[in-house]
């Protein structure tokens, strides 16, 4: 594949086969070629011992505090948790071992079959809203005039905390509540209803609330992938006679693939993830109809001090996810092949 | 990178130094008069805290730092996870009944006994009232709070529909009646915004109708899907099928405003709720009054939910003896005065000022010690918290769909018999 290159040297008749690479600086942001320094400064000492030892080890000790944090807090809180999901702990009685009863328990229990559909629903809705919806809107704001404010306007609820977003949303879905009030207004009368009391209406409109907030990060990813499909390749199809869906599917789409696989991955996580949302607007309920698995991992763990069943539901929940993230990004990667 | 490699070392010693300076601060300010910790999750205690701790500090030397916790989760998980260790804080609030049973159980509390006889001894606390803060005659914790679940009704709107506070169960369900017909509802209820709140009529309708039936289902000998019980939940179904309640998700989470705004008549509550009302500027005697619900039955007329919010000490703390000597403090009419004064809270000390309780309250309070209620303890700490938590749930459904009544019992009951089940084997 061509790779457009920004000419660095002063050299202007210098043609690129001939150039020497470290003169260039690739703008495939995918491919970062950091410029060499010119040789010989560096070759002009001739190090000790000590301090050849010293740069062998210097950059593992420039990693050493990183390496003790993600060790500490993640590494320590994974083997933690996989280790009291065997347990009966409650946090003020010693921890016994009981095997698998935790995760036999989990999987018998109506009520984590039902978050598990609900989180299922939450993954779809994100893929649908944010995803789909991010893409779309990219296409079309690249086009047109004025994007910059419409990409402001769509990317402000971003910079919102999910409990800001929460709050809003929770007056918008009132009884008497904006959405109510104006469907009532239209004459919609009919399709005003309690939003967040009954399953399944009150997960999807909190599915709703969610992509309202997350539709902007994706969007704003999607028009950086746009802006990094080489303008030759476009302006080639155009002249061979490709119209505006043909661009889009055969072109467009192709070429966003890795952005597309960050964006997707970002957001099925985020979606198994989904807690302080739910938690916010309706604490899971009412009758725990919009647990989501976090929220039950949550509730378990911080109401009924069950913290053996907890950890068992955060190692289901995380296998899921990682078992996920492998999968995907090796077909998505793969096919690539960038 | 090169020039980088000079200034590693200095500035790695920087970063381990700032750490130690810190630490060696906070060792040179520990010769100070002794403070200790007093945590909570009701941030409305903050100013009766400081209170007593000031007050405390010139009585005896020992003050409190008032530690607020504003989600009562992580301040459970918090208190929860430290009371085994010596990070404990000395002095905590807790819920009483079997809420506190199983740090009793797990030996994490002080004992407190010879301070409630203390100030038995002097006439301060009737006697009876220390068996609810603890098991087997022995006290765990201290009455912090005491409060009656009573009927808040909205006096405008009654002056406006010609009513008055009912006496009886009839007269009751003819202002819900007259309520209902002139466009009011009668009964607040929110089980969307607030989970627990589903509790609140299965407690009152059981003991409006048979108390000991109520106590029985508490303590496991009586099932939930238990004719009688059904039958007392088909009253209350009656109730919800007239439209005498809100409809779920009419007020999330702000309980005051549509009460002051007079969108429904009457919202049946622990008397703790005067202080919201007061805040949002709403004058008891003026603007709304109290009543405790008549009973259904005989038996049902002389009964009163209870709720105590102890004050807990614990047991592995290092300041445990100055927390039980500043509890010795908290016991007394001193104490107990400034407490009511700051705090909002009545006094249950027999022999504080009569002033310091809010006046709405005052023939409650003197009707209680004059004995003429049977004190029944709210469902919330009535029974073991893992039946509680999922059953509130359930009486949650059926709020929102009446018809699920056997249903929601049927589970209920399950369990009931699956925590009795397992505790009776352990």
């Amino acid at each position: 594949m061509e790779r457009p290159v920004k000419r660095l040297s002063n050299h202007s008749e210098c043609r690129r086969a001939s150039c020497p690479i470290q003169n260039y600086v690739s703008t495939d942001p995918l491919r970062h070629e950091v410029p060499v320094a010119p040789l010989g400064r560096a070759s002009v000492e001739t190090p000790t011992r000590a301090q050849a030892l010293l740069r062998t080890i210097e950059p593992y000790l420039y990693l050493l505090p990183a390496l003790l944090l993600v060790g500490g807090l993640l590494l320590y809180s994974v083997g933690h948790t996989l280790a009291i999901s065997f347990t009966d702990w409650d946090l003020i009685t010693p921890p016994r071992f009981v095997g698998l009863k935790n995760y036999v328990d989990a999987i018998r229990d109506p009520t984590f079959t039902r978050s598990f559909t609900n989180t299922l629903a939450w993954t779809a809705g994100s893929l649908l809203l944010p995803v789909g919806g991010g893409l779309l809107l990219a296409v079309v704001l690249e086009r047109i005039p004025g994007q910059r404010v419409l990409k402001t306007l769509i990317y402000l609820p971003a910079i919102l905390s999910t409990t800001v977003v929460a709050a809003i949303w929770s007056y918008v879905y009132t009884n008497n509540g904006v959405l109510n009030e104006t469907l009532r207004w239209v004459g919609l009368d009919a399709m005003a209803r309690p939003w967040l009391v009954f399953a399944p209406t009150n997960t999807l409109a909190m599915i709703v609330a969610s992509s309202w907030r997350a539709l902007g990060p994706s969007m704003v990813l999607f028009l950086v992938g746009l802006q990094t499909i080489p303008p030759e390749l476009i302006e080639a199809a155009k002249i061979d006679g490709a119209g505006e869906r043909i661009l889009f599917w055969r072109i467009k789409l192709p070429l966003l693939r890795p952005i597309t696989a960050i964006v997707v991955i970002m957001s099925v996580i985020g979606s198994f993830m989904t807690f302080d949302l739910v938690w916010v607007m309706t604490q899971g309920g009412p009758g725990r109809s919009s647990e989501t698995l976090a929220v039950t991992m949550y509730r378990q763990a911080f109401i009924m001090w069950r913290m053996g069943y907890a950890g068992a539901v955060a190692v289901i929940l995380s296998t899921i996810v990682i078992a996920f993230s492998i999968f995907y990004l090796r077909a998505t990667l793969k096919r690539s092949a960038l | 990178m090169n020039r980088n490699k000079n200034v590693f070392l200095p500035r790695l010693m920087a970063l381990l130094l700032i750490p130690a300076l810190l630490l060696g601060g906070s060792i040179a300010a520990q010769d100070e008069p002794i403070v200790i910790d007093w945590a909570n999750d009701a941030a409305w205690h903050e100013a009766g805290q400081d209170a007593v701790g000031e007050a405390s500090l010139g009585a005896t030397g020992i003050g409190v730092n008032t530690v607020i916790f504003t989600s009562t989760d992580s301040y459970q998980a918090a208190v929860r996870g430290a009371l085994p260790t010596e990070d404990a804080f000395p002095l905590f609030d807790w819920w009483f009944g079997y809420r506190m049973k199983d740090l009793v159980d797990a030996g994490l509390l002080a004992d407190v006994t010879d301070i409630w006889q203390r100030h038995i001894d002097k006439g301060e606390y009737p006697a009876s009232m220390m068996g609810s803060f603890g098991f087997d005659g022995r006290a765990y914790g201290l009455p912090k709070m005491i409060n009656y679940w009573v009927v808040f009704y909205n006096k405008h709107v009654f002056a406006d529909n010609g009513l008055e506070a009912p006496a009886t169960w009839d007269e009751l369900m003819a202002v819900a009646e007259t309520l209902s017909s002139n466009g009011v509802t009668p009964f607040g209820l929110d089980v969307v915004g607030c989970r627990w709140c589903s509790f609140i009529w299965f407690e009152e309708m059981m003991v409006r109708v048979d108390p000991a039936l109520y106590q029985s289902v508490m303590t496991g000998e009586t099932a939930y899907n238990d004719p009688q019980v059904v039958a007392i939940m088909e009253q209350w179904r009656d109730l919800l099928d007239a439209g005498y309640f809100s409809q779920p998700g009419d007020f999330s989470d702000n309980w005051e405003e549509p009460f002051v705004n007079g969108e429904f008549g009457m919202y049946l509550i622990g008397d703790w709720w005067t202080g919201s009302l007061e805040r949002a500027g709403f004058v008891a005697g003026e603007d709304y009054g109290v009543f405790v619900m008549p009973g259904i039955t005989e038996a049902g007329n002389r009964s009163l939910i209870i709720e105590g919010r102890p004050l807990l000490i614990a047991a592995n703390s290092p300041q445990r003896d100055v927390a039980l000597e500043f509890a010795d403090y908290f016991m007394s009419v001193e104490a107990q005065t400034v407490w009511a004064e700051t705090s909002e809270i009545n006094s249950p000390n027999l022999l504080a000022p009569e002033e310091t309780r809010p006046g709405h309250l005052v023939d409650l309070a003197n009707a209680v010690a004059n004995g003429e209620y049977e004190l029944y303890t709210r469902y919330w700490e009535a029974t073991p918290p893992q039946i509680v938590e999922q059953v509130v749930d359930l009486l949650g459904q059926f709020v929102l769909d009446p018809a699920a009544l056997q249903t929601v019992l049927d589970g209920a009951e399950q369990i009931a018999q699956d925590y009795w089940a397992s505790a009776g084997g352990e």
